[in-house]
């Protein structure tokens, strides 16, 4: 392995996570040269604390090694699904993760869609949910919560957008450029959960792109219950990383 | 015991630095406060009662026209036939001293009001300031942050400061030095009542040295108890104790319109200045604003009156500005406004120890500053932790004030959420087509096909005693795979489709 040559383009775009496995390895090639050169190599420095966070964890294991550890921070990334895919509760279940670790974290409803029951009520006590009623005031919102900084994770959740008059054509770059800077000045990841509708959606702006498509709905017993929805998530677009081409099953029976 | 020492704040031109307060793009105009009752006139005829009346002060401006101190109403404008007119306001006054007190109680603790400023107990304060001066310097810049110019003086009594603080500037007696600086002064120096004042000039005297030496119970006798003070002030002896007084508990800022105004533009000009001024007093006092209340007087001589709640208590003026503009923007006033008054709900600015250990999370006071915001764009109600309120109403929702736990969640993540209802607010239409089979198939916008599964009713009923309401609700799968919560409503008897699984 050649340690002097000049690292390319790719590799200098890879996410943090990546560049340190290939450190890591590194690292062990050398400590094996060393070895038998018969060298003594100062030990590595120890992960110090004072390094900002690049990741929210989304409590989902094979969608977290995907995407390096979570949905980055700082960035924007984006949640697409059909109705009745899952969206609403892929969403609450990365709002749910997020804050465990004592971060809160924030909802923009522009539809004013959560049911509070579907939270638990130390989930509730977590979450910021704000109510914008349209969605030039939604897009306010996120900023103005980005802007006071201290969040993980903010969710703007589009889907059921009424139509707006001020932005009747969709959101304009202008704004998705202001939420990614806004994002990055905060650290915090803002995830925006749309239907798909281009006219709605981060396209470029957005580091991660995921999708989730439905697969069944699931009813159980003699007399049918309905007991939730088998889903396929899936990472469509990544930053800086090659996006792994299957999909993780969600909903199923066993937890992810 | 160290002899008592006393400061005297008193407020330059009190009636004009009242009213430029809350109106400050007067100041460079030609304006005259009268003594009248409030009214305002900008030109043309004057209103009755101005004619007479007496310039109690005027701007700079007005002075360079030739408005002074003590002229008519019709002389002041006959000098200045632009000169704009106000009445003395007992109410602008009044709000002027409480904000002069809450300035001058973050420099001492132990004050008492005057009609013309404040006393404070200069001797707790020795040990704080280089110098008394210094202390005069500090009460002085502590006003100034209010708006209010003034002047302060700092002898062993309360009389003696008072007339030293007539001098402007910063002007301090050392102690037992009281006679001596009063013997220098002109009779005009002493705060006496204009007939007390002939009656002395009647006897010849002119200069404080000349009434000090007046025998004190001959005085008293032939002219009265005022002159027997007016003696033992000139004397240098006032023993009278600095009573303390409770620091005032209402917050609110006014201002009389010189013309009727309908739209909201110009009712927002003049609500900024008030906000300024109310989040300077409150400031003063380490507080926060809970929430306004709007008061706009009608020339219907009605008051109509609205209350603008806060997520958080915030001492940032754009965020109440925001909010008092989305109040007047989301119902305008019904009729011409003649007055606008802000009441600010006083609350204790959000405090927490942060631990060394917690995670990161927003700083409580960044935190309310965000709230605030919020609530003045989207409304208060509409800004929160989400709460299930205690009711078996479906799909009730609310919120409660946000205040996250610090610490983390204990062990044992999230389980995966298998389904989430994504509710419709308010309920859509929808037509059922019914079968013996039950469901068969719906029709509400987006949402329409056959039905392929189906399971209900979920039947929920209650609050017969008020407002009641009832529930039959049917979880339903669609040929496309849509999956939608159905309800049939038997208290309106109609179908209505209140969410989608998603």
């Amino acid at each position: 392995m050649n340690l002097c040559s000049v690292p390319s383009p790719t590799a200098i775009a890879m996410s943090s996570a990546a560049l340190d496995l290939r450190l890591a390895a590194a690292r062990r090639v050398l400590a094996e040269t060393s070895q038998h050169l018969g060298v003594v190599l100062p030990a590595p420095r120890a992960p110090g604390g004072r390094t900002r966070a690049t990741v929210v964890p989304t409590g989902i294991a094979p969608l977290d090694l995907a995407l390096h550890g979570g949905l980055p921070r700082g960035r924007i990334s984006e949640l697409s699904g059909a109705r009745s895919s899952g969206r609403m509760a892929v969403t609450l279940h990365l709002l749910a993760h997020a804050s465990a670790a004592g971060e809160p974290v924030a909802l923009v409803d522009v539809a004013d869609a959560l049911e509070p029951d579907d939270l638990s009520a130390d989930e509730r006590a977590r979450l910021l949910w704000v109510r914008p009623g349209d969605l030039h005031a939604a897009l306010r919102c996120a900023d103005l919560i980005l802007d006071g900084g201290g969040f993980a994770l903010v969710a703007l959740y589009l889907v059921g957008a009424p139509p707006s008059t001020v932005l009747a054509r969709g959101v304009p770059a202008s704004a998705w450029a202001r939420l990614a800077q806004r994002a990055a000045g905060a650290n915090a990841a803002l995830l925006v959960v749309t239907d798909g509708d281009p006219r709605f959606r981060p396209g470029a702006f957005a580091a991660v792109g995921l999708a989730v498509e439905r697969r069944r709905a699931r009813w159980v017993g003699g007399v049918p219950l309905l007991d939730g929805v088998e889903a396929e998530l899936m990472v469509r677009r990544m930053r800086g990383g090659a996006a792994p081409a299957e999909g993780f099953r969600w909903g199923d029976e066993a937890p992810p | 015991m160290s002899p008592p020492r006393v400061a005297f704040v008193r407020a330059r031109g009190l009636h004009l630095a009242a009213l430029l307060r809350v109106e400050p793009e007067l100041a460079l105009q030609p304006l005259a406060v009268l003594d009248a009752d409030h009214a305002a006139a900008r030109g043309g005829a004057l209103p009755p009662g101005f004619g007479a009346a007496r310039v109690l002060a005027c701007t700079a401006a007005a002075r360079s026209l030739g408005v002074a101190v003590g002229q008519t109403g019709h002389h002041a404008r006959a000098v200045a036939p632009d000169l704009r007119l106000r009445g003395a306001s007992g109410e602008l006054l009044q709000r002027a001293r409480a904000a002069l007190l809450d300035a001058v109680a973050t420099v001492g603790a132990r004050l008492a009001p005057a009609p013309e400023g404040v006393w404070v107990d200069a001797g707790e304060l020795a040990g704080m300031y280089e110098s008394e001066a210094g202390l005069g310097a500090a009460l002085t810049e502590a006003a100034r942050r209010v708006g209010l110019p003034v002047a302060v003086g700092v002898a062993g009594s309360l009389g003696v400061a008072a007339v030293a603080a007539r001098g402007g500037g910063v002007t301090v007696i050392p102690a037992g030095d009281e006679a001596r600086y009063l013997a220098r002064l002109g009779l005009e120096a002493l705060p006496l009542s204009d007939a007390l004042r002939a009656e002395l000039r009647r006897f010849g005297v002119t200069r404080v040295a000349e009434l000090a030496r007046l025998p004190l119970d001959a005085a008293g006798l032939r002219l009265g108890e005022e002159a027997a003070a007016a003696v033992r002030l000139a004397r240098g002896e006032d023993d009278r104790p600095l009573v303390p007084h409770a620091l005032p508990a209402r917050f609110e800022e006014g201002v009389d319109l010189e013309w009727e105004v309908q739209t909201v533009e110009p009712l927002l000009f003049v609500a900024r200045p008030l906000l300024d001024a109310l989040v300077a007093r409150l400031t003063c006092r380490g507080l926060g604003v809970g929430g306004l209340v709007l008061s706009l007087d009608l020339v219907t001589r009605v008051a109509d009156e609205r209350a603008l709640p806060l997520a958080s208590p915030t001492r940032d003026v754009p965020t109440l500005f925001a909010l008092v503009r989305a109040a007047l923007e989301k119902q305008s006033p019904p009729d011409a406004v003649r007055a606008l008054r802000i009441a600010a709900l006083p609350r204790p600015l959000r405090a927490a120890q942060l631990g060394l250990f917690d995670p990161p999370g927003p700083a409580p006071a960044r935190l309310a500053l965000t709230l605030a915001r919020l609530a003045a764009l989207v409304g208060a109600e509409r800004v929160g932790a989400p709460a299930a309120p205690d009711t078996h109403r479906p799909h009730a929702a609310g919120v409660t004030a946000f205040d996250p736990p610090r610490t983390p969640r204990a062990p044992g993540g999230p389980e995966a959420r298998a389904l989430a209802l994504h509710v419709y607010r308010p309920p859509r239409e929808v037509e059922v087509l019914l079968g013996e089979a039950g469901l068969m198939g719906l029709r509400a916008g987006e949402a329409r096909g056959r039905v392929v599964a189906c399971s209900g009713p979920w039947r929920v009923e209650g609050d017969w005693w008020a407002e009641p309401y009832a529930h039959h609700g049917y979880d339903v799968e669609l040929e496309d795979g849509g999956l939608y919560l159905v309800a049939y409503d038997p208290v309106a008897a109609r179908w209505r489709l209140d969410g989608v699984y998603e």
